[in-house]
């Protein structure tokens, strides 16, 4: 083998193999050749209108950030303001040519990316979302593809063998069944951290998911998450963690994905919440998922609520959830086994953010105190 | 010293080519064509189909621009567009012609093709880029297709600036294998 990491050869190859620098722009003479798309897009008809989608501010609030909306919103209501919270977001569309239907045998495998539906040769279907590419096998009597990107939806053509889609991440075998896998490679709006994973979840029949680090098989509407180089985990089946933990985790990622704000606060124990907006307890950080400073905040945000109820209401009403998709990547416990912290992906279009849910065994049960 | 970018964003340019400006839809063409001629190329693997994809996707981007929100995304929203077009040119070119290969003459004009083995090294060097899987192949065919910045591939391409370092490094690394295997490896090139 020559000198392989050493690439200023390769670099010389390729430019002397690709490199074109004759290829000058001249806008003048398209203009002149696309006379109807320039009278489109100088003409003073109106663009066209489209409906507005209506989202909440934020998904990731937590209690001293609610604290302060509900400071803000009550100050806005005593002085008959103008109302809070709901913006304007704006979509972009990617203007899609007309789909195009690849029944016929390709000589070459070509990469198929979104938004389109794709049917295989063995008569199975994927659709791809915007985004997502895959890329079918050339070899005859293979099935399956690899998945490149994005997200799609796979429903396999039945009785007619083993159906493998192969990822970065590990292989994904399935028999006559249908499931969504979604590849994300993505920048967090919160941390800026990079997200890589692989999120697969069963609508019909069975898959098995498998790489290097572990096998997992997965029936009718359960999902799994796989990262770089580690075993897919689904903490339904991580039995480190209590049932009890468990339930609670499912059920703020159910509340977050209706935009059930009174289920999602019926996690935290807002007795203790409310005790120590009121001062009555002291801070312990174990107990509540802000520092010291935010728990003061918390006193001067709601002190004055009259009851764990009305505390309660309160909460409930501000959570903003935009309702995507949430992906927990791993739970760690603590060694006392009283104290539980997750790596979560909450991903909506194309906003992806990573949050850190804590849990803690107390007043006789697990309760959420961070999201 | 204070330096400062005299490039108006794409966010501005489509902003005021969306109000109907159409020296500022001229300014994002100067911009993006070569890079689409570029990503074109990557698809067709025949230089003059991948400039007359270039004047398909920039009629369709002037006909449709008003229909762009995020404007900061004109890059990736054009880099899609330019996906379906050669995707439909391919599809057509399959009923009447050999799918897309690198072709040999395109990059090199005739007065500086050089020895019998020098363009055989060439060839082979096309070969293997073109045996690369299509997201590797569009980072390596724009990175020295026109020498473009990782900034401005990162727009075309939808992926941040880690992830164009990360897929080039892995896609020239197949580049090398291959073309060691073929016997044109760096010696061969020191040669």
């Amino acid at each position: 083998m020559g000198r392989v990491n050493d690439d200023q050869w390769l670099d010389e190859a390729l430019n002397e193999a690709i490199h074109s620098d004759d290829t000058q722009p001249d806008f003048e003479k398209w203009k002149l050749q696309h006379p109807e798309a320039v009278e489109k897009l100088t003409s003073r008809t109106p663009p066209t209108q489209r409906p507005l989608r209506i989202r909440r501010i934020i998904m990731n609030a937590t209690f001293v950030k609610l604290a302060a909306a509900a400071v803000i919103a009550i100050a806005v209501a005593v002085g008959g303001a103008v109302g809070i919270y709901q913006h304007v977001q704006p979509y972009n569309k990617v203007t899609p040519l007309p789909a195009i239907e690849v029944s016929e045998i390709e000589m070459h495998p070509a990469a198929v990316r979104g938004p389109t539906t794709y049917e295989l040769r063995d008569g199975s279907i994927v659709k791809l979302s915007a985004g997502a590419e895959i890329l079918p096998l050339a070899q005859k009597g293979k099935r399956g593809f690899e998945h490149v990107a994005g997200q799609i939806d796979v429903t396999v053509a039945k009785g007619k063998g083993e159906f493998i889609v192969t990822t970065p991440y590990g292989q994904v075998k399935a028999l006559g069944t249908q499931f969504t896998m979604n590849m994300m490679d993505d920048v967090a709006a919160n941390t800026k951290e990079r997200v890589q994973l692989l999120a697969v979840k069963v609508r019909e029949g069975s898959v098995e998911v498998r790489n290097t680090q572990g096998t997992t098989t997965l029936t009718a509407n359960q999902d799994i998450v796989v990262a770089l180089n580690a075993p897919p985990y689904d903490f339904n089946k991580d039995e480190k963690l209590p049932k009890e933990l468990r339930a609670r985790i499912q059920s703020m990622i159910n509340a977050l994905k209706a935009k059930d704000g009174a289920a999602w606060v019926a996690n935290y124990n807002i007795n203790y919440v409310y005790k120590l907006a009121k001062g009555q307890v002291a801070y312990d950080p174990n107990l509540f998922g802000g520092t010291a400073e935010d728990a003061e905040n918390l006193k001067k945000g709601l002190g004055n609520v009259g009851s764990p109820e009305e505390l309660a209401k309160m909460v409930a009403s501000s959570l903003n959830s935009n309702g995507g998709d949430i992906y927990i990547t791993s739970i760690v416990m603590n060694k006392a086994g009283d104290h539980a912290k997750a790596k979560c992906v909450s991903k909506s279009g194309n906003r992806t953010v990573v949050l850190g849910p804590q849990w803690h065994n107390f007043d006789g049960g697990w309760w959420q105190i961070d999201d | 010293m204070r330096i400062e970018s005299l490039e108006q964003s794409d966010a501005v340019l489509v902003e005021a080519a969306q109000q109907g400006r159409l020296d500022s839809f001229g300014a994002l063409y100067q911009r993006y064509h070569n890079p689409i001629v570029a990503l074109a190329y990557a698809q067709l693997g025949d230089k003059h189909a991948a400039e007359d994809a270039a004047q398909e996707v920039f009629a369709i981007a002037c006909r449709d621009l008003r229909s762009l929100r995020e404007r900061d995304k004109f890059g990736a929203w054009l880099g899609g567009i330019c996906r379906n077009v050669t995707r439909q040119m391919r599809r057509v070119k399959t009923r009447t012609a050999p799918l897309p290969g690198p072709d040999a003459t395109a990059c090199v004009p005739a007065e500086e093709a050089g020895e019998p083995e020098q363009e055989e090294r060439r060839d082979a060097v096309r070969r293997a880029v073109w045996q690369l899987p299509d997201a590797e192949r569009e980072l390596v065919v724009m990175r020295y297709f026109n020498g473009f910045s990782q900034a401005r591939i990162s727009q075309v391409l939808d992926l941040t600036p880690a992830a164009v370092n990360g897929r080039l490094t892995r896609a020239k690394r197949r580049i090398a294998e291959r073309l060691e295997r073929a016997g044109f490896g760096s010696r061969s090139w020191d040669a």
